[in-house]
């Protein structure tokens, strides 16, 4: 009944209209048909692919391979390894931002939630940049593999901690103090425990991430240091071993959904409702200065560091410096089927493609997952797939799934895939704004004469088009990043992106080519954060997005 | 003037209810209610939390199916009318009003979504605005008035398409008490100029009272009494809704064949022939006494010993035990202006004439 109740107020019965039911089933379908055709069945045809093509033997067979172990073994410890040094260094920034009060904390918190949507092959160069101007003894490819995860990463901690964090009750520790605790004693026995669960959260978030870690593992992890996701691109296009791919992309697929899973069980188990929050502390004094102070200067290092010598390397010319680098971007040269400025104009454009796809059936999936009912339920579980799911399986899906009029070899299958991950960024931004809406502002507007068309119209689309364009804006930006999908998919001048352009000139010997990269990255790096920080900046109140 | 440049619109239609039942899965939220409100009537609807009074208005909105019965309104039956074209006014206690629009765009809704063209609605905001005593607000930001104009918002809002009826629901809930008082004044004189008939649901019996021309109790999803505010306070039928309206005074008494009353061995007086009372007789009777109707009085006939004494804006609020064998059934409250304090001895004088039988009621108790 509680259906026919959502319905009734949504106006479809009893006096719905056969056109108003016939829209709602078409806003249903949309999203259902796209996610069906390139996610749900992309996926399934990489384990019909992997059992169909070797046999259940033959998976084992694979599995058992020592070089499979060792990549398996690197991946999982580089991602606890990542996900550890995250929290860590995340937790005084995170402390910082949730409890002090100061100038320029909104310039803070934007410097260090904005790297989330970089490219990964971007911060991958940025940070391989620095490691070489630094020129640190030890392994530079592991030390910077890491150094990007946690630059990524940092937002994931920021956000989950620190939004936790400004929401305890200090008073609490206060209590603590006067009942004859030290500060840090009343931080150790009660933050630190009222923390925990969510530093649980933001490490197995975090281990997700690094877990399906995939341009960043290319650029920097040199020959040695594979990963699941790089063998899967490995098997599947420099040695066209479909099967081997397949084997391991469904071993991915299920180890990333059991990890999934957890996650959000674990969250949801320990989603504690906000409590009174406590209005943040003045910096006064000498101890919380010098305490803000390491804090600014950890977030410079980490993530200014790496951004201000990546723009220093790009404007590196021999023992000069000028703006040659960029100069040449314009430029045909033999590594790139087209210039690197026409390949950015290809990103632009499958930018504004997937934006436009993806607010589309974003709206539409919204509209029916706020609607309630089972397929509502489905949908939303479905469309937040790829956020878990990596870009290399479902690009690797496309290749071997996407078989029917050879739609693989089409130029439209990049936009479409990057509209597919951008989806979650859109349903992050419209579903909440749509369930926001007074529901009493609806009953409202019926009872003065409003159609349930007119409603939609008048009501819902007023307050919800804002946090449309906010979703749009964050699908362009990834779109504009993504590296994984497109890895399996850009082939030849008419889908060639900026991204793929970045890493053939850095996987290439020259310092030439290296100052072109770099100098891409700085110009791809520039667009994608004005967008995000454009998004984040008009974000509608109450709708977090990143 | 209120009103009257579209008087001629308004169509002030009367209500029809006929068994309406309201069926939430298994529980039966309404149960067979049936209720006529005349054209220009004001109607209050009263109950307890869960009784279903707002189940009531949102059946008679639309925004609920009926599981069976009819509404009808000017003698059109709506089943099948969607809510949107039942020319209805709807106010809520959170107001619902449109975040997105100023204060003349939430008031002009209803008037832009029926086609009426911008001037007419210019002049038809502006009446409005000037009706609930918000001239010249128009370009406020709805989020920037306080609790009061929101509400004025919300009633010009409903107001402003001329509905045939009027719906408000807790509409004065979220108020602080002096405003309350101040805007169920103002709400009472607008409703008569304009002659709108409305259905009032609020769980204030006091708010009930003081607007509504007839009162209805709900009761777990049933109808237990409607009546005029004075009528339904002097006679309230049940126990049920004695409790509900605040009546202290709920006794089971002794009547004999000569009329003589008396409760728990203590004689209270005699009643006429023909009194409701007597005719309820002979032998123990469940009875009602208003407060009201006892007063300190030396030559009262009846003594009783004060237990509490509460001071309430001018007047002591006054717990008392009758004399009498049965401690469980002498209690007794009235109302003084002069001061007594506990442990006093008080002659009472009780008006045995606004004495009223109890039915058994067959409902919850609250």
């Amino acid at each position: 009944m509680g259906r026919d109740r959502a319905a009734l107020i949504a106006g479809a019965a009893p006096g719905g209209s056969v056109g108003d039911r016939a829209a709602r089933g078409l806003a249903a379908a949309v999203p259902v048909l796209f996610l069906g055709a390139l996610v749900v069945w992309p996926l399934v045809a990489v384990f019909d692919r992997s059992f169909d093509g070797v046999g259940l033997g033959a998976v084992g067979d694979v599995l058992g391979r020592s070089s499979v172990r060792s990549v398996l073994w690197f991946t999982v410890w580089q991602a606890a390894l990542s996900a550890g040094l995250t929290v860590v260094i995340g937790l005084p920034i995170a402390h910082v931002l949730a409890r002090y009060q100061f100038r320029g904390r909104a310039a803070l918190r934007a410097l260090v939630i904005v790297p989330f949507v970089l490219p990964t092959v971007v911060v991958a160069a940025a940070v391989g940049a620095a490691f070489d101007r630094v020129g640190l003894g030890f392994d530079r490819s592991l030390g910077a593999v890491l150094a990007a995860h946690v630059f990524f990463n940092l937002a994931v901690v920021v956000r989950v901690v620190g939004g936790f964090w400004a929401g305890l009750d200090r008073r609490q520790v206060e209590a603590a103090m006067i009942l004859g605790d030290s500060p840090s004693r009343a931080w150790w026995t009660i933050t630190l425990r009222q923390l925990s669960p969510v530093l649980s959260g933001a490490f197995l978030l975090t281990f997700l991430f690094s877990f399906t870690s995939f341009g960043v593992i290319r650029v920097l992890g040199g020959l040695r240091r594979a990963t699941v996701e790089t063998e899967i691109h490995r098997y599947a296009i420099a040695r066209q071993q479909f099967d081997v791919a397949a084997v391991l992309a469904a071993l991915q697929i299920v180890i990333v959904l059991v990890l999934a899973v957890a996650t959000a069980r674990f969250q949801r188990r320990h989603a504690l409702a906000r409590r009174r929050s406590s209005p943040p502390l003045p910096v006064v004094g000498p101890v919380r200065r010098l305490h803000l102070a390491a804090v600014v200067g950890l977030v410079l290092v980490v993530i200014g560091g790496p951004v201000v010598v990546l723009v220093e390397q790009s404007l590196r010319v021999g023992d000069r410096y000028g703006l040659d680098n960029y100069a040449a971007l314009g430029e045909r040269i033999d590594l790139l089927p087209l210039s690197a400025v026409a390949a950015l104009g290809n990103s632009l454009v499958f930018a504004a493609g997937a934006a436009v796809v993806a607010s589309l059936v974003g709206l539409a999936a919204a509209v029916t997952i706020t609607g309630g009912g089972r397929v509502g339920r489905l949908l939303e579980a479905v469309a937040l797939l790829p956020l878990g799911v990596s870009a290399v399986t479902l690009g690797f899906g496309y290749l071997v799934g996407l078989t029917v009029f050879d739609l693989r070899r089409s130029v439209l299958l990049v936009p479409l895939a990057h509209a597919v991950i951008g989806l979650p960024f859109v349903l992050a931004s419209v579903v909440p704004a749509l369930r926001s809406v007074d529901p009493r502002a609806r009953e409202a507007a019926a009872t003065l004469g409003a159609s349930p068309s007119a409603v939609r119209r008048t009501v819902d689309w007023p307050l919800t088009r804002r946090a449309l364009a906010t979703g749009a804006g964050f699908a362009a930006a990834v779109s504009i990043g993504e590296f994984g999908a497109t890895s399996f998919l850009g082939r030849g001048e008419a889908s060639f992106t900026a991204p793929l352009a970045i890493f053939r000139l850095l996987s290439n010997p020259g310092e030439t080519l290296r100052g072109q990269a770099l100098a891409l990255s700085v110009v791809v790096g520039v667009v994608v954060a004005v967008v995000a920080a454009a998004m984040e900046w008009r974000r509608q109140p109450g709708v977090t997005v990143l | 003037m209120a009103g009257d440049g579209h008087g001629a619109e308004r169509t002030a239609a009367g209500l029809g209810l006929e068994a309406v039942s309201v069926r939430y899965g298994e529980t039966l939220v309404l149960d067979g209610i049936d209720l006529d409100v005349a054209p220009g009537e004001v109607v209050g609807v009263v109950g307890p939390s869960g009784s279903g009074k707002s189940t009531l208005l949102r059946a008679v909105a639309g925004l609920e199916p009926l599981a069976s019965g009819r509404v009808s309104l000017g003698g059109r039956d709506l089943a099948g009318v969607p809510t949107h074209r039942r020319g209805l006014g709807l106010m809520f206690q959170d107001h619902g009003l449109f975040t997105h629009l100023d204060v003349e765009g939430n008031v002009g809704y209803g008037l832009r979504v029926g086609g009426r063209p911008d001037l007419d609605r210019a002049a038809r905001v502006a009446e409005l605005l000037d009706l609930v005593g918000l001239t010249g607000m128009g370009e406020r930001a709805v989020d920037r008035l306080s609790g009061g104009e929101a509400q004025r918002v919300a009633l010009a809002r409903a107001l402003a398409p001329a509905p045939g009826l009027l719906m408000l629901d807790e509409p004065l809930g979220s108020l602080d008490r002096a405003l309350r008082e101040e805007l169920t004044v103002e709400l009472r004189r607008l409703l008569g100029e304009l002659g709108q008939t409305a259905l009032h649901v609020t769980h204030d019996q006091g708010e009930a009272f003081a607007l509504a021309d007839r009162v209805a109790v709900l009761s777990a999803g049933r109808l237990v009494a409607v009546d005029r505010p004075a009528d339904l306070w002097a006679d309230p039928g049940t126990a049920f809704v004695a409790r509900f309206l605040g009546h202290p005074n709920l006794w089971t008494v002794e009547v004999d064949g000569e009329g003589v009353v008396s409760l728990a061995g203590t004689r209270l007086g005699r009643v006429a022939a023909g009194h409701p009372v007597r005719r309820a007789g002979p032998g123990a009777v469940d009875v009602v006494l208003p407060a009201t109707a006892i007063d300190v009085d030396a030559a009262g006939a009846v003594e009783a010993v004060v237990d509490e004494v509460l001071f309430d804006r001018g007047r002591y609020r006054v717990s008392g035990s009758l004399e009498g064998d049965e401690p469980s059934a002498r209690s007794v409250e009235f109302d003084t202006v002069t001061g007594v304090a506990t442990g006093d001895r008080c002659p009472l004088r009780l008006d045995l004439d606004r004495l009223r039988p109890l039915r058994p009621g067959g409902t919850s108790t609250p």
